[in-house]
């Protein structure tokens, strides 16, 4: 068995949820593991995860996408005697060895039972000396160690070497549930990251209008929906097929006009999905005043088509930030893949910036799309996700 | 199915199992010696059926190596860095990508290179072209017929007035084609005004990846690669005896029955074009209908104004109807076609321009379901567009 020591953080803040954070955080991790190769146990505001050896390297990917977790490392645990420390010591050489570079260490050891024979500065002399007469070369090194191994005293000794950062912010799914408006671009997917981080259970729905979108359009959507899923396994891609509807506005709009009509039916659509597969919200990758459908009248008169409310997280973001955070995901490769989400077709050469609400709607209602409208929600697809 | 994107790729046609034989055509050995006999007849076929001297073909691995063998040649004349600013490059605003590309490279590193402007019907323009020759003018790179409007250039005319300036000038000047489109299709295309010509096996029916390069005997060209030595020098690499040998039998082969390929293909280029005319397309350029002569009936460009050729091309697909959307090397992308720019083709035509290519096997009714496709499919696009 390997068995990994998870650090949560905001959890902890949590009061008198913090409970039913940490069972969420626990299910989520075993979920992913195939059934019965994970035990998760909760002790002193640690997570413990056991797994087979064959499973470890997939537990650590698992850990290393799971919302909730702060760090995690491979932790080693031995009877509570001072004899145990030459076994503690091989398996902290062999962490050591295996991060790269690492030719500095320091110890800290705490004790929470302090009856234990040695105090954490004998604990710390003695395993350093196991240590460097295990590791030739190594030496040291307390200001500035590159790395540092933990010794905690508990029931058992704990030790570990080598922490890695988790994605942080709260489990998937303690939110409630979440409806992301997912095209090809490079915002949507990170607003989708962002509100997973947040604890929101986050489905997507993307807009197909074939043939004025390409097949590859598509298939990049399905991609993203797959990078997202190393952080939300659980994501549903819904494909709404929106050919009928950009054709009915096309035909009768203003020029002008066609973009942000566009955007209130998806809203609508969207939140007809919601209400079906029961999203408490709509997400969006927003950012105010980006483009022109993103201005602030340009938002107040879209929004008014959602029936549940708008998470908008990248409404204060620039640009760069928001490519930062996709680089960082690895979705901002696929994002940049050459096929437009929206043909050119139906993108006017100026669109409307600063839409009278009124009007804009007298126009929407003029479209007469209701049953267009549920003839997308009624079409919508669910593909089978590709590997990604 | 119908195909109609002959300019993109031909049908492949099967090589035979007698094409793939042991033996290295630089080996001494009989085996060797076998393969060297292969190679120098395939050779010499596709030299009758281009009109070259076998002694002047260098088999390559396609027609962009053929290009780039010609077009990087001033690098190795490249003595001193300096040198590079006395080898100046020409080459029409309609060329292939294997040309315009190593262009703008050699560009970068500081050698001069011209951009011959051609008329809007898609023609190099001669008058404006010769003031594009200067002193530094050593290599000139015309296309014989451009892969996307199907313009036969005027290459005599042109060859012409590079030999003047080259006379004026005291200095030999290269002119280079790449004549992928021109060759074996019974199209009056003077390919042997020019000093080197790029060809193309694949776009004859022959395998993908096998090329040659004619390069007039006396030429003083130098190329840049180096390796074996093979083909004196001009190529190396060991020769690709096969698949030369596929390519010159499609050579022999559509040379022999070129008058009568082209007599088809005239026929379904005036059907395809008064179909088009009759459903509101337009003609890119619309010159070629009274100018018939200057364009391969065998690729038609038609633009439907306002719709993206991407839509069409995809809806066409759909229906298993197979045209491009410009050069099929270049239809990925989003931007306007660089030669339709060149052109001054408005742009919600250029956005809507798409290619229809047409070869051996083509027939009426293959236009005529293209047409019926067309007919059925645009009022439904052009109501969005």
């Amino acid at each position: 068995m390997t068995e990994f020591l998870v650090k949560y953080g905001e959890i902890s803040l949590k009061g008198a949820n913090r409970m039913a954070f940490e069972k969420r955080l626990m299910r989520n991790i075993a979920r992913r593991l195939p059934r019965g190769a994970a035990r998760v146990r909760r002790t002193w505001g640690r997570v413990f995860l056991a797994v087979e050896d064959a499973h470890a390297d997939e537990a650590a990917r698992i850990l290393a996408a799971s919302f909730g977790v702060v760090s995690y490392a491979r932790v080693a645990r031995f009877a509570k005697t001072e004899a145990a420390f030459p076994q503690a010591a091989d398996f902290l050489a062999g962490e050591l060895a295996a991060g790269r570079g690492q030719s500095s260490f320091k110890i800290e050891a705490s004790r929470e039972d302090k009856q234990f024979s040695l105090d954490s500065y004998g604990i710390a002399c003695l395993l350093g000396d196991l240590l460097r007469a295990r590791l030739p070369g190594i030496t040291v090194d307390v200001r500035r160690p590159d790395a540092t191994v933990r010794v905690e005293v508990r029931d058992h000794i704990y030790v570990y070497a080598g922490q890695h950062r988790g994605p942080g912010g709260l489990p998937v799914g303690c939110s409630g549930r979440g409806l992301l408006l997912l095209s090809g671009g490079i915002d949507s997917p990170v607003a989708g990251y962002l509100m997973g981080g947040r604890g929101l259970a986050v489905d997507a729905v993307y807009f197909h209008a074939y043939p004025f979108t390409s097949a590859e359009a598509e298939q990049k959507v399905q991609q993203l929906a797959a990078a997202l899923r190393r952080f939300l396994p659980a994501l549903t891609l819904y494909v709404v097929p929106f050919t009928a509807v950009q054709v009915r506005i096309k035909e009768l709009a203003r020029a002008a006009e066609i973009t942000l009509l566009s955007r209130c039916a998806m809203m609508s659509i969207a939140s007809k999905l919601a209400a079906r597969h029961r999203h408490e919200c709509l997400v969006t990758g927003e950012s105010l005043a980006q483009v022109a459908s993103q201005t602030v009248p340009s938002l107040h008169l879209t929004g008014g088509y959602a029936t549940v409310p708008v998470l908008r997280p990248l409404i204060g973001h620039a640009k760069e930030s928001i490519i930062d955070i996709a680089r960082r995901i690895g979705t901002f490769e696929i994002s940049t893949l050459p096929y437009p989400d929206c043909c050119t077709l139906f993108a006017p050469r100026h669109p409307m910036i600063n839409p009278v609400v009124a009007e804009l709607r007298h126009s929407f209602e003029r479209l007469d799309l209701e049953d267009l409208l549920d003839e997308s929600v009624a079409g919508t697809a669910t593909p089978a996700p590709t590997v990604g | 199915m119908t195909y109609l994107d002959w300019a993109a790729t031909a049908p492949p046609q099967a090589p035979l199992a007698d094409d793939f034989q042991l033996g290295n055509p630089s080996s001494a050995h009989a085996c060797g010696q076998r393969q060297r006999r292969a190679l120098d007849a395939a050779v010499a076929d596709i030299g009758a059926a281009c009109g070259w001297p076998a002694a002047e073909i260098v088999a390559t691995g396609g027609a962009t190596e053929a290009d780039h063998l010609v077009l990087y040649s001033p690098l190795a004349h490249l003595r001193d860095s300096r040198a590079a600013f006395r080898r100046g490059i020409v080459h029409s605003a309609v060329e292939h990508a294997a040309v315009t590309e190593p262009a703008r490279q050699l560009a970068r590193m500081g050698f001069p290179v011209q951009m011959a402007p051609v008329g809007a019907d898609g023609l190099l323009d001669l008058e404006r072209f010769a003031p594009c020759l200067d002193d530094a003018t050593r290599l000139v790179a015309i296309v014989a017929v451009n892969n996307e409007t199907g313009a036969i250039q005027p290459l005599a005319q042109a060859a012409e007035i590079v030999r003047g300036h080259a006379r004026r000038i005291g200095r030999r000047i290269h002119l280079h084609t790449d004549a992928v489109q021109a060759l074996c299709r019974g199209l009056e295309v003077p390919v042997t005004a020019a000093d080197s010509a790029a060809a193309s096996a694949h776009k004859l029916g022959g395998p993908v990846g096998v090329g040659a390069l004619w390069l007039r005997g006396n030429a003083t060209l130098e190329v840049l690669p180096r390796g074996g030595g093979q083909q004196d020098g001009r190529r190396p690499g060991t020769e690709n005896v096969a698949g030369m040998r596929a390519f010159a039998r499609q050579a022999a082969t559509l040379a022999t029955a070129a008058a009568g390929h082209l007599r088809r293909a005239a026929r379904l280029c005036e059907r395809l074009i008064d179909g088009a005319r009759r459903l509101r397309l337009e003609v890119v350029p619309r010159h070629r209908v009274e100018r018939p002569d200057c364009y391969s009936p065998y690729i038609v460009c038609l633009a439907a104004r306002g719709i993206p050729a991407e839509v069409l091309v995809r809806v066409l697909s759909d229906q298993e109807v197979y045209v491009s959307r410009g050069s099929a090397c270049a239809s990925g992308g989003q931007k306007t076609s660089p030669v339709l720019q060149a052109m001054g083709v408005p742009a919600p035509v250029a956005g809507g321009a798409f290619r229809v290519s047409t070869g051996w096997s083509t027939t009426e009714a293959d236009v005529d379901r293209l047409l019926d496709c067309l007919e059925r499919t645009l009022p439904r696009l052009r109501a969005v567009a």
